[in-house]
């Protein structure tokens, strides 16, 4: 009983997992790259900026994937262009639910992705530039390695997040058993089918998952230190 | 270059304007300094903007007009529109607290100038190159230690063989002897002369201390409010 179970919880744990990993990978290159923008700008708009791409946090995940819709639909401006240059679809298909839990983890990377470079003392940056390194020499040498661990993180609890999205994902790719029916999903289908045993065994297997990773960012969470204290002008 | 022609050229020739607003205060500093003296040290009252001729001149702070000239070499000119970027000006700045990388080790930080890429690994010529110049200041035994574990002055050495070992135009410190006890103040100051007279290069240093001035052989600037701005007042 639990085998059979256990067996048919595999495929789409293997489908959450593979989604999970891909919609991290996307977070992270943009929320990095955002993080230190956010952190190092000047600019007047930064912080409606930053509200902007919190959005995804807090809007209900099903307005969130009906705005996918429109915007990547056989009938939206996105998913037209993606159509003709491509010839990539992203409704009803995994690249459409690894696409809906990467905005939906994005303010999870972001946000400490910029208040890890945020703590980074600019002197020590500065004292990079002042020793002739590029900014990108900065970025990778010294500002990347002392946010690392804040980064890291913010990457975790962004790949929980995309592992157990739910809403987004229904929306724009559906539930396709093997094909786009996730974890989360197949839960609710187990249980609308009354398959108590099966939604038993796969919620059970995600929360493990997902405690684990709770306990990786409890470790890689930076302990709060000590600034810098004023310069004297 | 010979001695007369250094007599005849001033080796450091600015003259900045930087005006600061924060919501309570306005701080205006407008510092001109036309100086021959191959030594010079910055003196005044805390707070009254030293640190910033040191950043201007490091490329850290943008004045809001005026120009930087050092060493025959323009950095700065408003007029022009001209601002060196901190990494083409080739100076050698010591940070107050020696911002050494607190994730690299002794070595790593030493020899982390010699190479200006993305890519931070020494060649065997460059790690020869920084353990060179960490027996320089005695310091080879820490080589792989990281600085956190460093005494005071075993972090300054560090800083100093940062700077060194890229052969800089010229030497800013920042306060460099203020925080060291008096026994190692007094080795640092020989360190300092010593590696001034290698490098042969000038000096500018910020500091409280007249006995800094004496010990360096150097000339005193003095920094001071004036009609609510900082001047400096006895430039050459």
């Amino acid at each position: 009983m639990v085998e059979t179970s256990l067996a048919a919880a595999m495929t789409p744990l293997w489908l959450s997992l593979k989604v999970a990993f891909f919609a991290t990978i996307l977070s992270a290159i943009f929320g990095v790259a955002l993080g230190l923008y956010l952190a190092r700008s000047r600019h007047r708009a930064r912080n409606i900026l930053d509200t902007l791409c919190t959005l995804p946090m807090v809007l209900p995940p099903t307005v969130l994937g009906y705005y996918l819709l429109v915007l990547f639909g056989s009938q939206g401006l996105l998913g037209q262009w993606l159509d003709a240059a491509f010839g990539v679809n992203l409704v009803f298909s995994l690249k459409g639910a690894i696409v809906a839990a990467a905005i939906v983890s994005f303010p999870l990377v972001f946000k400490p992705a910029r208040a890890a470079f945020e703590s980074v003392d600019p002197r020590l940056e500065q004292a990079g530039r002042v020793l002739g390194v590029s900014e990108a020499g900065v970025i990778v040498r010294i500002s990347l390695p002392l946010a690392w661990r804040g980064i890291m993180s913010g990457v975790t609890l962004g790949f929980v997040r995309a592992l157990g999205e739910f809403g987004a994902t229904l929306m724009i790719a559906g539930s396709i058993p093997g094909k786009t029916q996730t974890l989360s999903i197949a839960i609710y289908e187990a249980v609308q089918a009354g398959r108590d045993a099966d939604a038993h065994v796969m919620a059970l297997l995600i929360s493990c998952v997902c405690i684990a990773m709770l306990l990786l960012v409890t470790w890689l969470t930076p302990a709060a230190h000590r600034k810098g204290e004023a310069h004297e002008r | 270059m010979n001695a007369n022609e250094r007599l005849e050229a001033p080796w450091c020739d600015l003259h900045i304007r930087k005006t600061l607003r924060t919501a309570n205060r306005r701080f205006e500093l407008d510092v001109a300094i036309r100086a021959q003296a191959r030594r010079l040290v910055l003196m005044g009252p805390s707070g009254i903007g030293k640190t910033m001729v040191l950043q201007a001149i490091a490329g850290l702070l943008r004045p809001d007009e005026g120009r930087i000239r050092i060493g025959g070499l323009e950095f700065y000119d408003s007029v022009k529109g001209l601002c060196l970027s901190p990494q083409k000006r080739r100076v050698g700045y010591l940070f107050q607290d020696y911002a050494l990388l607190p994730h690299l080790s002794v070595l790593s930080n030493v020899g982390f100038g010699l190479h200006s890429g993305v890519w931070g690994r020494m060649r065997k010529q460059q790690k020869e190159e920084a353990v060179h110049w960490l027996e320089r200041f005695q310091i080879a035994h820490l080589a792989q230690q990281r600085p956190r574990a460093l005494s005071g002055g075993q972090q300054q050495r560090v800083a100093l063989a940062r700077m060194a070992i890229l052969k800089p135009r010229v030497l800013l410190l920042d306060e460099p002897f203020s925080a060291l006890d008096p026994d190692l103040r007094h080795a640092m100051r020989e360190e300092v002369d010593g590696l001034l007279t290698a490098l042969d290069i000038p000096l500018l240093m910020v500091t409280h201390d007249e006995q800094d001035r004496i010990a360096l052989n150097a000339q005193a600037l003095r920094l001071s409010h004036a009609e609510g701005r900082t001047v400096c007042l006895d430039s050459l």
